[in-house]
């Protein structure tokens, strides 16, 4: 990485006597190592800091995201959707190479049935920040339909329940590999209540929209569930429902495949954004789910669907910091590529610090995601506050983007306004980032009433 | 058939603007996942004409009619319209302000589907725009800068509009801002399919080497007037936005329960929702001063100053909106994402907050 002696207008070259890079290099042979260093791109000075497996999955995921994501991403995002429980087979065709090359099967499980790397420097949820911040970066409907399959698995993984990981994730990993798309979905959200199924609050008085009814075997399922990621195409689904009579509290894991009667995707959505991937409705008229499709026991969905989220929430922040690189990257294309009175943008003081802002915010909620994504198990608070703050400053650096490009920002070709739309739905999903907020109180609760006691 | 209105009845004519808005527009926009498509655009600028919105011809009266007092006329026909559909608003906007331009300027174009293009290139033209717009001397820079920045020929400009067989343009002949009304098929014109905001308009990229400077005609004068009519527009279709978000929100909010209880009552919702208000209020406060102001450079620079705050705050309250509806929000069948894109659309056409910023400081510079 060169400038030829090259300055941008108002700094001094590389090789000036007064840029530090020269000045360093003339200091003492002692301290020249300490404070001298060679340019290099803001992405390989943040890859160099992950533990090395994590570098090495943020390399394969870049080079993946560059070679297969962002070719397909403009075009994805403006194609109407299939219908119900059709491929695009573009999208397909991502899907099949994502599982080829082990993105999705790569969570916790090793080889030979899985692709995780087990060591003691890769956390589960640090992985999946990093994957889904580069494939955010490349297309988020696309980042989406290749995540989504994680946070389905989740419930299998939590339950600990062995019958259920031999019995719907094996195989379905074999698939994968095999490069035959298997999508997973996780149905929580009903038509009248979002944010009532993701904190314990609204929850406690809400009146389930999907119940479990005791049959002979197994239970009959009943109810709709709204705005599932991928749903009409997926093969496995944790569907949570309550038991017939009972509240939240008797919310039960049940796995869903389609074929099973009375399942039927209904609609699918027209969104703002993450258009490459399908979001469905699904109608459960009276299915009958055989007793050995429960996952991890009855009455322990509440529980699953809690630890889901508090292990998703954080690479959900992850795909913020995705979109606010996917804007920066976009502005600082334009701000190369397009020239005012003989010179590119980049030279004029007012673009070079609204780019400054840009990767100062970019990084500061990298920093936050890498910093809480390191652990085996996060909390509640954590996750949330990470989720909320990330995909909330995310949205900002779209914003500045867009300003940087002025009116150009407004064309499809540009990508800074599909990152603005891509990045608007991970404040809403996953719990809107209010009840976010709130979630973050909550858990800290024993620390706040111990100083409300007198 | 052309109907006239009495001219100077401000209410007859709103009264008008209301009805063409609520009971022509809305119903055809009531789905809003289903754009409006271009020819129906085009109907609706006939029953414009008819409804008295749009001026019947140069000496005509409607949206930015030459009659004194129609600035209020105007503001609260956007307001509207914008209420309604934010891109018809702006295609009728632009409409009348180009109607208005061939009267000042007296451009011999006669077609009625026309676009006016008042920016150059990028941004504002950073300071030397504000200086010949001011008055002040430029010096070589500048006059560079502004050649660049308006030369057509060189540089794609972004335009978006109804439908469109001619333009006019501004130009720069080193002294002075100069006129142009170029025909569709004399430009490179580039159409921008799926553009963020006003989805029922056409976005595209124009270029046009037929536009010889100097031979426009000349009119600084008539720019500032014409930006300072284009900004106050664009401003009151936002608060339009503004209006359509608070109605939205407030419905749903009403209905939709969390928790046992209606949203509407949640700190967390009231919040936005006070936002929501306090944005249109300030809405109203503001465009009532300029109501009251003729279109002169001093007036333009406060414009400029009050535009640079307002439509991030429209857009923060778009986003509201939206997040009160939770996932509904997301999706298009509800309308209010389109606000979403829409008011990020008026908060970088004419000038982005940043760039109106630097032109206030600018101008504020030489007092």
């Amino acid at each position: 990485m060169t400038a030829n002696g090259q300055a941008l207008d108002g700094l001094v070259a590389a090789s000036d006597p007064l840029s530090t890079r020269t000045a360093f290099k003339n200091l003492n042979v002692l301290t020249r190592p300490i404070v001298s260093y060679a340019p290099k791109t803001l992405w390989e000075l943040d890859t160099a800091k992950l533990p090395m497996s994590l570098a090495r999955l943020r390399r394969r995921a870049r080079d993946f995201a560059d070679k297969v994501l962002v070719p397909a991403a403009l075009e994805l995002d403006v194609t109407p959707q299939p219908p119900l429980g059709q491929w695009n087979p573009r999208l397909r065709e991502v899907v099949s190479q994502a599982g080829r090359r082990g993105f999705m099967t790569d969570m916790v499980v090793p080889p030979p049935m899985g692709t995780a790397i087990v060591r003691g420097d890769r956390f589960p949820v640090w992985a999946i920040a990093v994957k889904t911040e580069e494939f955010s970066r490349a297309c988020g409907g696309l980042m989406l339909t290749l995540m989504v399959p994680a946070l389905g698995q989740c419930p299998l993984l939590f339950s600990g329940d062995v019958n259920a990981l031999r019995r719907f994730l094996l195989p379905a990993f074999r698939e994968i590999k095999a490069g035959e798309p298997h999508p997973f979905s996780f149905a929580i959200t009903e038509p009248t209540a979002g944010s009532d199924v993701e904190e314990g609050h609204g929850a406690s008085v809400y009146d389930p929209g999907v119940v479990a009814k005791r049959a002979n075997g197994g239970w009959l399922l009943r109810g709709r569930k709204r705005f599932i990621g991928g749903g009409d195409l997926s093969k496995t689904i944790a569907v949570f429902a309550a038991l017939e009579g009972e509240g939240m509290e008797s919310w039960t894991c049940f796995v869903v495949q389609p074929g099973m009667a009375g399942f039927k995707p209904v609609r699918k959505e027209l969104k703002m954004g993450m258009r490459a991937s399908g979001t469905a409705e699904l109608e459960f008229s009276d299915v009958f789910v055989p007793d050995t499709h429960i996952v991890g026991g009855l009455r322990q969905g509440w529980a699953l669907n809690r630890a889901t989220l508090n292990f998703s929430r954080i690479p959900v922040a992850g795909m913020g910091v995705g979109f606010a690189r996917a804007a920066l990257e976009a502005a600082l294309e334009f701000a190369c590529s397009t020239r005012l009175a003989g010179k590119p943008l980049v030279n004029y003081q007012e673009v070079q610090l609204m780019l400054a802002q840009m990767v100062a915010e970019t990084s500061a909620i990298r920093s936050m995601v890498w910093q809480q994504a390191r652990t085996l198990a996060p909390r509640q608070g954590a996750a949330s506050m990470t989720k909320l703050y990330c995909t909330d400053r995310s949205l900002e650096v779209c914003n500045m983007a867009m300003d940087l490009m002025g009116n150009h920002s407004l064309l499809h070709a540009n990508r800074a306004e599909k990152a603005f739309r891509d990045a608007r739905l991970p404040i809403i999903f996953e719990g809107t980032n209010q009840i976010n907020r709130l979630a973050v109180i909550e858990d800290m609760q024993e620390e706040v009433l111990a100083k409300c006691l007198p | 058939m052309v109907r006239s209105l009495p001219t100077g009845d401000i209410e007859t004519m709103l009264k008008e603007a209301g009805r063409f808005a609520h009971e022509v527009l809305a119903p055809l926009v009531e789905h809003p996942e289903q754009i409006l498509p271009m020819t129906q655009v085009e109907t609706l600028t006939g029953q414009a004409v008819e409804a008295g919105l749009l001026p019947a011809g140069p000496e005509g009266d409607g949206l930015w009619g030459k009659a004194e007092g129609r600035t209020g006329f105007s503001l609260d026909a956007l307001r509207l319209l914008g209420h309604v559909n934010g891109g018809v608003a702006l295609h009728l906007h632009r409409l009348a302000l180009a109607t208005r331009l061939r009267a000042r300027l007296g451009l011999p174009g006669s077609s009625t589907a026309v676009a006016v293009s008042l920016q150059g290139h990028y941004g504002l033209g950073r300071q030397a725009l504000p200086r010949l717009l001011a008055g002040r001397p430029l010096d070589g820079q500048d006059g560079a800068l502004l050649a660049d920045y308006f030369d057509l020929g060189r540089h794609a400009r972004v335009v978006i509009g109804g439908p469109w067989n001619a333009l006019i343009v501004a130009g720069f002949d080193g002294t002075h801002i100069v006129w142009h009304e170029v025909a569709r098929d004399q430009c490179a014109v580039v159409p921008q399919p799926h553009s963020h905001g006003f989805d029922e308009l056409e976005t595209s990229t124009v270029r046009c080497t037929a536009v010889a400077v100097p031979a426009g005609v000349a009119g600084t004068a008539t720019y500032v007037e014409a930006f300072y009519l284009d900004c106050l527009g664009l401003m009151a279709i936002a608060a339009g936005l503004v209006d359509r978000g608070l109605a939205l929100a407030r419905a749903y909010a009403g209905q939709r329960r969390q928790g046992g209880a209606l949203i509407d009552s949640f700190p967390a919702v009231q919040q936005m929702l006070g936002q929501i208000s306090a944005t249109a209020r300030t809405a109203t406060q503001q465009l009532a001063w300029f109501k009251a102001q003729q279109p002169t450079p001093e007036a333009l620079a406060e414009l400029c100053a009050v535009r640079s705050t307002f439509h991030p705050a429209c857009c923060v309250v778009a986003n509201n909106a939206m997040q009160i509806f939770g996932g509904r929000g997301y999706m298009q069948d509800f309308g209010v994402e389109k606000l979403v894109r829409d008011a990020n659309a008026l908060r970088v056409l004419g000038g982005t907050p940043v760039e109106l910023a630097l032109f206030v400081a600018e101008w504020e510079r030489a007092r």
